[in-house]
């Protein structure tokens, strides 16, 4: 913003602002500063009382993530008493300070606004703050909010990893898959033995437009209601199953108007069937024990879709596919899948996604296993007949023929694709061997490249290439060259190396772009 | 509604609304564009459009940026229905990101003006009730003064501070539990 210009008193235009605006801009900043801004001269001194929007924000705790016993070590114990002392004289408690702030508001008697958005953000991993503090904070904002019929709450216990399943590729070796134990532990919900369960005031709050919460339990006896709810987000939420069924489903259901719906790391869900009619973007990140989705026969408005967790992902249940699905990003977390039927059902997975204009698929190895099937029977993917835009993510090494010839298979369901983007993940096993050295290139090896010149959308459409932490491995090679060198109208190359040395990497890049066969293209290396 | 932000001449042309500004500068908008305005919509709810929408509070200059907004503004409000709040990610739902991303780059723009304008920015959205408008201005001002301490702002936007040591004192004590 440009300042003033400095001449005869520059008026406080700032402070003329009527005390709504004024709440207005203070609902952006943490509830902290804009309880602080009270200082600033007279004019100010109750504008707090029009801060609609509360936000507050522990800083985190700096904690080691690998280990969970982290506050029971000697060290902690030792130093407990006067750690505990001296937080206390350093300042107030997180839980502590927003008690008081909302009853500053609380005891306010004039024109205090009433308060539409609560966000409450712990540092730590564990709850800090009691059952009966969080239920005054929530019932008093439930209770405020019917007023005005509008309320947002976000409420994020405990910070913690959403997955923590890392890739890998298994050896092509005769040893048979293995397959996921159907009763294996939920994966440890990260926080204290009885996580919060949010009151039902809450959950029965007709004006809840959004809400967001994390580490918490929903443990709700009956029915809850929330006939406004637009957007759903729950992370790390330890579902109770009672006789009525999960009470995670249950909210769900309660929820008729719901647009936006994410969940993560919700690992006791098994089942989730979602029937508002208006959803437009589904998330399902990492609830790894999800096995079967439905959503509403007549769910037409579903845009985006979201999936983290293990290959090949929930059954879906779905009457029509979605008319206006635009982007499906899909990442198998976990191991690499081997299992002939995992990989069969990949088709039937994205078959509800395939008129998506954006499609990304991150996996242990690159393509999901596109051409990974037994005796190399591919699993066809279903024709993407929209697509413009395609991102896979994952490892591509060695001389990995089939998955080439997969990714070219693929790529004759994609008509109209506009932009391929591969973004080569290093294999972790290399990784600590040489660490600043990640490029593997052997320039006897012969580049067993398939036949592409009957591939419409690289002939006609495909303008745009991207190679990300391009390794130089064979595979990754021939990959290259097979775009590169079938792309026709392609406008933009751009490649990033793994770092290593400049020699190779000017080796590699001479090699692409002696490649391109469109020598008109704008190519940027990296 | 539709119809007429996607360009259709005809379509258009039939639900156009004339603005003037106080300074009686007559601005023809599109139905559309006009109604992401809570204030006109009401107006035009109400059936007294015909003739021009007199606004005394703002002047040519500030309108023309305002109707600048909301043009850009209208395709996206379309299926945004509802969602007010900074809260609520549902502009993240619209199918085109491309779209999202030039809108995002065309607000940062329009924000580039100097201090008084944003300021007459604020009152003509407040006035007219326009709330992506509010939201995207005020943001900007608390983004100025995020982290700062009292008295930056206070120079910065030559805010005097009147306060005696007593009140001083009262205020910290109300404000206790927003100070370290």
């Amino acid at each position: 913003m440009d300042p003033e210009p400095s001449g005869v008193l520059a008026a406080d235009r700032l402070s003329r602002l009527g005390d709504a605006v004024l709440g207005h801009i203070l609902s952006f900043l943490p509830a902290v500063e804009a309880a602080r801004a009270s200082g600033l001269s007279r004019r100010w001194r109750h504008v707090f009382a029009a801060v609609h929007t509360l936000t507050f924000r522990e800083e985190a705790k700096p904690r080691d993530p690998y280990s969970d016993d982290y506050g029971d070590s000697g060290w902690s114990r030792n130093s407990d008493d006067s750690g505990r002392h001296q937080a206390r004289t350093v300042a107030l408690p997180f839980a502590d300070a927003v008690s008081a702030a909302l009853h500053a508001r609380h005891g306010r008697p004039h024109s205090t606004v009433s308060l539409r958005g609560l966000r409450i953000e712990f540092g730590g991993s564990e709850r800090a703050a009691s059952a009966v503090a969080l239920d005054w904070w929530l019932q008093y904002v439930a209770r405020q909010a019917a007023a005005i019929g509008e309320l947002h709450v976000d409420l994020r216990l405990g910070q913690g990893p959403i997955c923590a399943r890392g890739y890998s590729l298994r050896r092509r070796s005769p040893s048979p898959p293995r397959r996921r134990h159907p009763l294996a532990p939920p994966p440890a919900c990260d926080s204290p033995s009885s996580p919060y369960a949010p009151p039902r005031s809450l959950l029965h709050c007709a004006a809840l437009r959004s809400l967001r919460l994390e580490s918490c339990r929903l443990d709700t006896p009956g029915a809850a209601a929330l006939p406004s709810l637009g957007t759903l987000h729950l992370t790390r939420v330890a579902d109770v199953r009672r006789a009525g069924g999960s009470a995670i489903q249950r909210l769900v259901s309660a929820c008729p108007r719901l647009a936006d719906l994410t969940l993560e790391a919700c690992g006791d869900l098994t089942k989730l069937s979602i029937l508002s009619p208006c959803l437009r973007r589904l998330a399902l990140n990492c609830c790894h024990e999800l096995a079967a989705v439905v959503i509403a026969a007549d769910s037409p408005e579903l845009q985006r879709f979201e999936y983290s967790g293990p290959m090949p992902g929930p059954w879906f249940q779905a009457a029509h596919r979605p008319r206006r699905i635009s982007s499906c990003m899909v990442n198998f977390c976990g191991d690499e899948a081997m299992d002939p039927t995992n990989l069969a059902r990949l088709r039937e997975f994205l078959l509800p996604f395939a008129g998506a204009a954006n499609l990304r698929i991150k996996s242990a190895r690159l393509g999901a296993g596109v051409g990974h099937g037994v005796l190399s029977s591919a699993p066809e993917l279903p024709c993407f007949h929209a697509l413009r835009h395609l991102e896979l993510t994952g490892m591509l090494t060695e001389d990995d023929v089939t998955t080439i010839a997969g990714v070219a298979k693929m790529l004759e369901g994609t008509p109209i694709l506009e932009t391929m983007s591969l973004l080569f993940m290093p294999s972790p096993e290399e990784g600590h061997l040489r660490a600043a050295h990640k490029l593997s290139y052997n320039p006897y090896a012969k580049l067993a490249v398939p036949e592409g010149a009957g591939i419409a959308c690289l002939r006609e459409t495909t303008r745009e290439i991207n190679l990300v932490y391009y390794q130089g491995e064979t595979a990754q090679r021939m990959l290259a060259k097979f775009l590169l060198g079938n792309a026709r109208v392609v406008g933009e190359v751009y490649c990033e190396f793994a770092s290593g040395p400049l020699f190779t990497q000017t080796k590699l890049m001479e090699e692409i772009t002696g490649w391109v066969l469109n020598k008109s293209a704008n190519m940027v290396f990296y | 509604m539709a119809s007429a932000g996607s360009g259709d001449e005809k379509a258009a042309a039939a639900a156009m609304i004339t603005l003037i500004s106080s300074d009686n500068e007559k601005f023809e908008v599109t139905e559309a564009t006009a109604t992401l305005s809570q204030t006109i919509r009401h107006m035009i709810e109400d059936g007294c459009t015909d003739g021009g929408v007199p606004l005394p509070n703002v002047t040519s200059k500030i309108l023309a940026r305002v109707i600048e907004y909301c043009k850009k503004h209208a395709t996206a409000a379309a299926g945004e229905e509802g969602s007010s709040s900074s809260f609520s990610d549902a502009a993240f739902l619209e199918v085109d990101r491309a779209f999202l991303e030039e809108l995002e780059e065309f607000d940062d723009a329009f924000l580039e003006v100097d201090r008084a304008t944003l300021f007459d920015l604020i009152l003509a959205a407040n006035y007219l009730d326009i709330k992506g408008l509010l939201n995207l201005t005020c943001q900007k001002v608390a983004d100025s003064v995020k982290g700062k301490t009292p008295e930056q702002i206070r120079e910065m936007y030559n805010i005097v501070n009147d306060l005696t040591p007593e009140e001083e004192a009262e205020i910290r004590r109300e404000t206790q539990w927003a100070f370290e």
